[in-house]
Order: C-alpha cells, then structure tokens, then sequence
C-alpha cells in the first residue's frame, strides 16, 4: 500500500512543508510537483493530490511541496516569487532523491507551476542529471496576458461587489502600485514583473525528454498556443481534455480527464523507456 | 456578421465555455445570466476570455460594466460596438 508522509526540508534558509507520496512498489521513478500560487493553488489542491496518489498507484513516488511564503511553508508570500520558487523546485527534487534514492526525477506542474516545472527541467536536476520526463497542465505561455487576465478578474470582481461605486479605472491604477492585491494576496512589482517577463513562445528550449502539454478547458482540441509550445519540444505532444478549469473553481471538481489522460501519456512514455508499466 | 449570428455565436462561446447544461439555442436574449445560469465572477472571466478567443475582442477598462455583462443582447451590444470600432 502507498504511503503518504508529511515532510520538511529546507530552501534559501527557510522551511518549506510538503507531503511525499511513496508507492507499495516501484522503480525508483519519482515526480516532483510544482503547484500554481495564491488562490489557483487552493482551488487545485484536491486534483493535484489526486494526480500525486495516482502515480503512487502506478510505483511513480510523488513530492508535493508549499513554494516558500505559501502553504505551510515559512516566509512571507510578498517577499517571493517564481525565481525563489524555481530555487525550491529545484531544492525539492535533491530532497526527494535524498529520501526515496529514486533514479529518473519527472516534473508536473499546473499553469505557474508548469512554467517552473519547463524552467526547471531546463536545469540540471541532482546528479546533474536531466528531467526524465515534463507536463505542463495549462502553462502560463505569456506571462503579459497573465498578468492582464488578473486585472480582469480584479476588475470583474469588483464589478459585481461595488455596484454603482464601481470605477475600472480606479482598480487599473491600484495594480501600478508596489504592492497589488492579488485575489486577496500581497504581490509585489517584482513578482510581477518576473511573471509578466514569461514568453514561453520565445525562450530557448533544450530540454529533450518526453514532454506532454496538457490543455485543459471546454474543448478536446488543444488551443494553437498550446500546439505552438509542445512543437518546441524535441519529443512534445499536446493533448486537450474538455475539464472545467479546476484551479479557479470553488467546490468540487472532478480530477478524472487531466488526471486520467496524464496516467495514459505516462504509461506510454515508460513503455517507451523500456519500464514495466504497472 | 449579422445581430443574430453574434448572438448565437455568444450562446454557443456561454455554453461550451460555462459548461451549462442547456442547449445554446435555450438561452434567452435578455435571461439574466447571474439569475439563471448562476454566472459568478469566474464564469464571468471566462466570458472575456472567450470573448478574446473566440471572437477576438479586446476588453478595455470602460467595458468593463455590470449591465452589459448580465445578458447576451448586453454582451452583443459590446461584441458589435467592439467590432464596428475594428477592435
């Protein structure tokens, strides 16, 4: 039976909090997932340990972490960003390879954390060895349009809270500040700015192992984004799955098409790599 | 595009998009979406984005308004003050 441990480790001096997911049997394979932030992170707390216990069924251990400033980690959420987050992705998979002596390291991650899970298998894992296989579910492609989907949403939101008191203008100029209020988290200019930098069309990409590019929305059909950026990769595929997108939704959400697709792409990656597919 | 495809077309973009469970054609020109459909600001945003997507508009600041965004003769209204400005 898999087991699942809470554990700690540290990164950059602080204590980050995670959960490790150990299979009954398996290979030595290991995933470390890479969670989006502030309220995404929330609303995708259930499938992504859904996905965590679904490939321990399949002998594949899987860390789920709290970036630093998140979760149950220390820090405070306004000093950090996606730089001090790839540092701890980066810190998770020597950790996790310090307790489970695994072999291949996979990387998972949802939209931020899909775009630190490509980073980071851009990088040399521990061992200087590289990722044995990425998937990105929804990544943030480009980090403007990001940043200006969260203004709408603030926009929106206010909306619908201040009635006749509500002014667009005056929520625009509020997200120039230092500090803007991000679905009620405190993020800094720096952080913004590092998102706002994403363009994942443009940065160079030299990782070369199986890649899978998940879009999950209303359509099978994967967007051409989407299709754009798993053609970067030397062995990309993009899939959609017509999901709901979970990471903003508050209440229950069904884990099965992107946890279930992912399963399936996997099993074939390691049929390919010559494993005993479980 | 005629008033009518841009109306069916913002039905078909709701209902894939929200996930509803009504045929487009089901959905009433002036239904309050909020009312009926329990549109909230997720769904909301989801509007804009297929808005962007799918019918390639740029949403500024000043479009930003409750009335034009509670029904689909409101968000028609927009598509076709968008488009007839080349945005």
């Amino acid at each position: 039976m898999a087991c699942e441990q809470p554990v700690e480790f540290d990164s950059g001096g602080l204590r980050l909090h995670g959960v490790l997911y150990a299979p009954a049997q398996g290979r030595g394979e290991l995933c470390v997932i890479c969670d989006p932030f502030a309220e995404e992170k929330k609303c995708a707390q259930r499938v992504l340990t859904e996905m965590a216990r679904a490939l321990a069924e399949r002998g594949i251990a899987a860390l789920r972490f709290d970036y630093r400033g998140t979760g149950d980690s220390e820090g405070s959420f306004v000093d950090f960003g996606p730089e001090e987050w790839l540092t701890d992705v980066l810190t998770a998979c020597s950790f996790a390879r310090e307790q489970l002596a695994a072999g291949g390291i996979g990387l998972l991650g949802l939209r931020v954390g899909a775009t630190l899970a490509a980073r980071a298998a851009e990088s040399r894992l521990p061992d200087d060895t590289p990722a044995a296989w990425l998937v990105m579910w929804e990544p943030i492609i480009n980090g403007k349009r990001y940043v200006a989907h969260n203004l709408q949403r603030s926009q929106i939101r206010a909306m619908l809270t201040e009635g006749g008191e509500f002014d667009a203008q005056r929520v625009a100029e509020e997200y120039q500040q230092e500090v803007v209020d991000f679905d009620g988290y405190r993020l800094s200019k720096r952080t913004q700015e590092q998102l706002g930098a994403i363009d994942m069309l443009a940065q160079p990409v030299a990782f070369e192992g199986p890649t899978l590019v998940l879009n999950i929305g209303p359509r099978e059909q994967p967007g051409p984004l989407y299709v754009q950026l798993a053609q970067r990769y030397a062995q990309g595929r993009v899939l959609g799955v017509r999901q709901e997108p979970f990471w903003n939704k508050i209440g229950l959400v069904d884990p099965g098409p992107a946890v279930a697709t992912t399963c399936r792409w996997l099993a074939e990656v390691r049929q390919t790599m010559g494993g005993d597919e479980q | 595009m005629s008033p009518d495809e841009i109306k069916r077309q913002i039905k078909r973009m709701l209902v894939e998009r929200l996930f509803l469970d009504v045929a487009p054609e089901e959905v009433a020109d002036d239904a309050d979406l909020m009312a009926t459909y329990g549109v909230d600001s997720v769904q909301l945003f989801e509007i804009v984005v297929g808005l962007e997507d799918d019918m390639g508009i740029s949403l500024e600041e000043d479009d930003f308004d409750l009335q034009t965004f509670s029904t689909v003769e409101g968000i028609a209204g927009l598509v076709t003050r968008k488009k007839g400005n080349g945005v």
